[in-house]
């Protein structure tokens, strides 16, 4: 049973303050993924990666497919589904990260993690196992490096249980050491049956982690 | 999840109204003034809903009818047509006792400036407490106690409670409104949060107090901005206005990564980043 299935997704952005002129990002995209699965998207800048992975998310608002996510014998189609349920959705099913952490003012790092609906121990500890050192904990990520932002964001994806992330370069500024953590948290959310659909600048050297490569060009898929 | 505040085709218009500005498409970009008959629609066929916890931001520019919006829901202003219903009871045309209650116990306000919505001559314990004097706390120490908690709970030193008003700054002032607006826990919160005149490091606080309560309570929340990034940091959907109509609504994320109204592009695009 694929966890989730994509058809016939199509995106276009319309440049209202351009004439109207429009630009095709996604022409007809069509993909499964197995529960427990992790697939590689890789193509050039512009290909149509992050839009693929934002109308999952709903970022993006699709124009035409559908994108029917699957879980405990249900089932939600993420490109027609109203705001709400997408937002439940968001709560409890699918995470979207980005090498961009959303700075709020004030929070400290295990705060931000704990508000996922974690005890503040638990999210201390799971900051400590993707490499962030313990001084930091306490501290608002607005001085934070963009690694250790990073690292930040990629706890708060974690922290709760969903069964889709979506990846988007999640590791691009971390140092070898944290990326290999980073690759390692994920392979393990992997193996206890996560579907992740990411986007790597460079492939994930983690063994056994990637289980399919795809490769997009102008907004379609190829076999790679 | 339940819906707490629910408005219908909410219009407000100063003026007679006549057959043309009536018409479903006028005054679609023209501003709001009918040529016809000289009435201006402060907003018209507005509808939404809201959830216990939810928050629902407003963003358009000047004039576009956000206030009035709000201005409406909080009773303040009435309306030529539409609904508003709190809890699944119509509010719309509550008058007198009915009106005097539900603004002191259901709704909470914080107004764009602290004039509208203090009295600077009272102490701020004072300005809290007369929401609950309004629906017959009688006490003096219950009714103390529980300003205390709500000032200490925006981070105001519990030895202002008695200072006056007009002692406190911008920030503090906009603090002291929330703890009225919260102390009767109300069921919806409205926002103007148009902070532009603070300091950066009071906004923060003020975004991260609105958080904490977001957390902590099933409020449903109205925030009106210009500002953007506040609205992507306190609320989930958002409501574009344009001349007193509602042109975009939608997830905030997706409002703001791919608007889909030439007048969101334009909002978006003038959004500093």
């Amino acid at each position: 049973m694929n966890a989730l299935a994509i058809e016939g997704l199509r995106k276009r952005f319309v440049r209202h303050l351009q004439d109207a002129r429009e630009l095709s990002v996604l022409e007809g995209v069509d993909l499964e993924l197995q529960a427990g699965t992790c697939t590689v998207l890789r193509g050039a800048s512009g290909s149509g990666k992050s839009s693929l992975l934002r109308c999952v998310y709903r970022t993006y608002r699709p124009d035409a497919g559908s994108i029917v996510l699957r879980y405990d014998g249900q089932s939600i189609d993420l490109a027609t589904a109203d705001d709400r349920a997408v937002l439940s959705a968001r709560r409890r099913l699918v995470a979207l990260a980005t090498q961009f952490l959303q700075i709020t003012p004030r929070v400290g790092a295990v705060d931000l993690v704990a508000q996922e609906g974690l005890e503040r121990e638990p999210a201390a500890e799971l900051l400590r196992s993707l490499g962030l050192a313990d001084e930091l904990l306490e501290i608002a990520p607005a001085t934070f490096s963009g690694g250790e932002r990073q690292i930040v964001n990629l706890a708060i994806t974690l922290a709760r249980p969903r069964p889709l992330l979506l990846l988007d370069e999640v590791t691009a500024s971390l140092d070898p050491t944290r990326r290999a953590l980073a690759l390692r948290a994920l392979s393990a959310r992997r193996d206890a049956g996560g579907t992740l659909l990411a986007v790597f600048h460079d492939p994930p050297d983690h063994p056994g982690l990637v289980d399919r490569v795809l490769e997009m060009r102008a907004g379609r898929l190829v076999s790679a | 999840m339940s819906v707490a505040l629910r408005v219908e085709d909410l219009t407000v218009r100063y003026g007679p109204g006549c057959q043309a500005c009536a018409e479903p498409t006028a005054s679609d970009s023209a501003g709001a003034l009918c040529a016809d008959c000289g009435s201006v629609h402060g907003c018209r066929e507005v509808g939404f809903e809201v959830g216990a916890g939810e928050a629902l931001g407003i963003v358009g520019e000047s004039g576009s009818g956000k206030s009035t919006v709000l201005a409406a829901l909080n009773l303040d202003q009435p309306v030529s047509g539409g609904r508003i219903l709190l809890d699944g009871d119509e509010i719309t045309a509550a008058a007198g006792s009915d009106r005097r209650r539900l603004r002191a116990e259901s709704l909470g306000i914080v107004y764009q400036t602290s004039q509208q919505g203090l009295d600077l001559a009272i102490s701020a314990g004072g300005n809290a407490a007369s929401r609950l004097l309004a629906v017959g706390w009688r006490s003096y120490e219950r009714v103390r106690a529980e300003a205390l908690t709500h000032h200490e709970s925006v981070e105001l030193a519990g030895e202002r409670l008695d200072t006056p008003v007009r002692a406190f700054s911008g920030g503090m002032r906009q603090r002291v409104q929330l703890a009225k607006a919260l102390i009767s826990r109300p069921r919806l919160l409205l926002l103007d949060e148009r902070t532009s005149g603070l300091d950066v490091s009071v906004q923060a606080r003020i975004l991260d107090l609105v958080r904490r309560i977001r957390r902590e309570t099933d409020v449903a929340l109205v925030i009106v901005s210009h500002d953007l990034a506040v609205i992507r940091m306190l609320a989930e959907r958002v409501l574009v206005m344009q001349a007193g109509r509602v042109v975009e609504a939608g997830l905030t994320d997706q409002v703001l990564g791919d608007p889909q109204h030439p007048y969101s592009q334009l909002l978006v695009s003038a959004q500093l980043t």
